[in-house]
């Protein structure tokens, strides 16, 4: 059992580490660290240029940077991928903070990141008040 | 009153040799990735693995080559040819395409249903502890990976589904109930138990713990799919292959499988194969899951919970007698 909680704490060491660092922006989320006293920041982006004539393969790296809008509008973005293939892809955690990739150096334009402003006491539901824009982008 | 014989070591290898091949014909089919070879390498990102080592998105025909080797793989190892070496050939061939079709960026979670076939070839009572091992060490390093859920002061998991809701605009059978209905407390509730559940997993590798992970299990599972929509169906591959390799009885002598019932097993697995080979290959489509909804778990976990159920009332029901002869 101790050698099962070692082999799973060296698994997480080196995943973290070395191998698949979660991205910049869901690696707090998962970590909680968005959620600032009882207000909780859910990021997003839109689109603020309306690009229809960009390559699939380059409007796939610009949607990598979260991928969160991909999975409404998926079909549409790459036919040429197919299903499970194309979801693995498009579900994202793909900016590596650590290695960016040569056609995605996150700086993207017409793209704006803002989060969505929750309100999250412990004794009552949550409740989304606004938008407020945190991420430097 | 029910009355299941107890099973000899390689009848319950055969189950589980056919139960492992029958959900990936049936229910799980594996995803190919000759759609991936379209992109440029810039899209290349492989997780750890033996793809690591690859440079870029390899030729269509590797991967081709690849797949045509894991399904002659699949095929000796149902059969039960080859032992060990083919077992170990089949976990790197699964492993070489979920690692490309895993190389476009997002988290390989697979690692363990893809050592299945090789722990399952190894000798004696080393399948089921070796598999229950890397199954607990699965767990473990989930819940050490969410050791911050821990703090009081945050909610990890209603941050997640509110990114699930907003940003994803997942829908979950309880997602948008929850969000409206359940108070901060009962997300940081969820917090707790999942962090402490998923580190109290390798308490399975002790027998007296063992039954109450194992009823616990699909209850996890089902709760995550009903309020994040995040469905682990995929992980039946293991739990019932381990099912069966549990319930072997090593003092049991003869197979209770008649060797006519054994081949009819392989032949239907053998058959399910061809088909699905056959369904993608030539005619290059992606095999079809007999599941059609979303979210197959909703309803494979309940079935997994009453058949952990049964399973443990006829183990108790058939451990009566002998203790009764014993005390």
């Amino acid at each position: 059992m101790l050698a099962s909680y070692a082999l799973a704490a060296a698994h997480c060491i080196l995943t973290f580490g070395i191998g698949e660092p979660y991205p910049s922006l869901q690696g707090p989320m998962f970590a909680g660290h968005l959620q600032r006293g009882r207000i909780i920041h859910v990021p997003f982006y839109r689109e603020t240029e309306d690009r229809p004539r960009l390559p699939a393969h380059d409007r796939l790296l610009r949607h990598e940077t979260l991928a969160a809008p991909v999975q409404r509008d998926s079909s549409l973005l790459a036919p040429a991928l197919q299903e499970s293939a194309f979801l693995q892809f498009l579900i994202g955690h793909s900016v590596r903070t650590r290695n960016p990739r040569p056609g995605n150096p996150r700086d993207f334009s017409g793209v704006e990141w803002s989060t969505y402003k929750v309100n999250a006491p412990l004794d009552s539901p949550p409740e989304l008040i606004g938008e407020e824009d945190i991420i430097d982008d | 009153m029910i009355n299941m014989p107890s099973l000899h070591r390689n009848d319950a290898l055969l189950l589980s040799r056919c139960t492992y091949l029958g959900l990936i014909v049936l229910l799980f089919p594996l995803t190919s990735a000759r759609s991936i070879t379209s992109l440029d390498a810039s899209h290349f990102h492989p997780p750890l693995g033996p793809v690591a080592l690859l440079e870029s998105f390899p030729s269509p025909w590797v991967i081709v080559v690849i797949e045509c080797t894991t399904c002659a793989l699949l095929a000796l190892w149902a059969a039960g040819f080859g032992k060990w070496l083919v077992g170990g050939l089949l976990s790197l061939s699964l492993m070489m395409t979920s690692g490309l079709v895993y190389s476009t960026g997002k988290i390989d979670h697979d690692l363990v249903i893809l050592l299945c076939p090789f722990l399952m070839t190894l000798r004696g009572s080393w399948p089921e502890r070796s598999l229950l091992f890397c199954l607990t060490v699965y767990f473990a390093s989930s819940g050490i990976a969410k050791i911050t859920w821990l703090s009081l002061d945050t909610q990890a998991s209603l941050s997640w589904a509110l990114t699930y809701f907003h940003g994803y605009g997942k829908t979950a059978p309880l997602l948008a109930w929850s969000l409206q209905e359940l108070p901060g407390w009962s997300w940081e509730v969820f917090d707790q138990l999942t962090v402490w559940f998923e580190l109290c997993v390798p308490l399975a590798l002790l027998r007296s713990f063992r039954i109450w992970i194992f009823l616990l299990i699909p209850l996890f599972h089902l709760a995550t799919v009903l309020l994040l929509g995040i469905d682990f169906s995929r992980l039946l591959l293991v739990y019932l292959p381990l099912g069966f390799l549990l319930c072997a009885h090593p003092r049991k002598v003869r197979s209770s499988i008649p060797p006519r019932v054994h081949i009819a097993l392989i032949t239907l697995c053998l058959l399910g194969l061809a088909f699905t080979f056959m369904q993608s290959w030539p005619f290059e489509r992606t095999p079809h899951s007999l599941l059609a909804p979303d979210m197959p778990g909703l309803f494979l976990f309940p079935l997994l919970q009453a058949l952990t159920v049964l399973a443990l009332l006829i183990c108790r029901r058939n451990r009566l007698p002998e203790s009764a002869v014993n005390g």
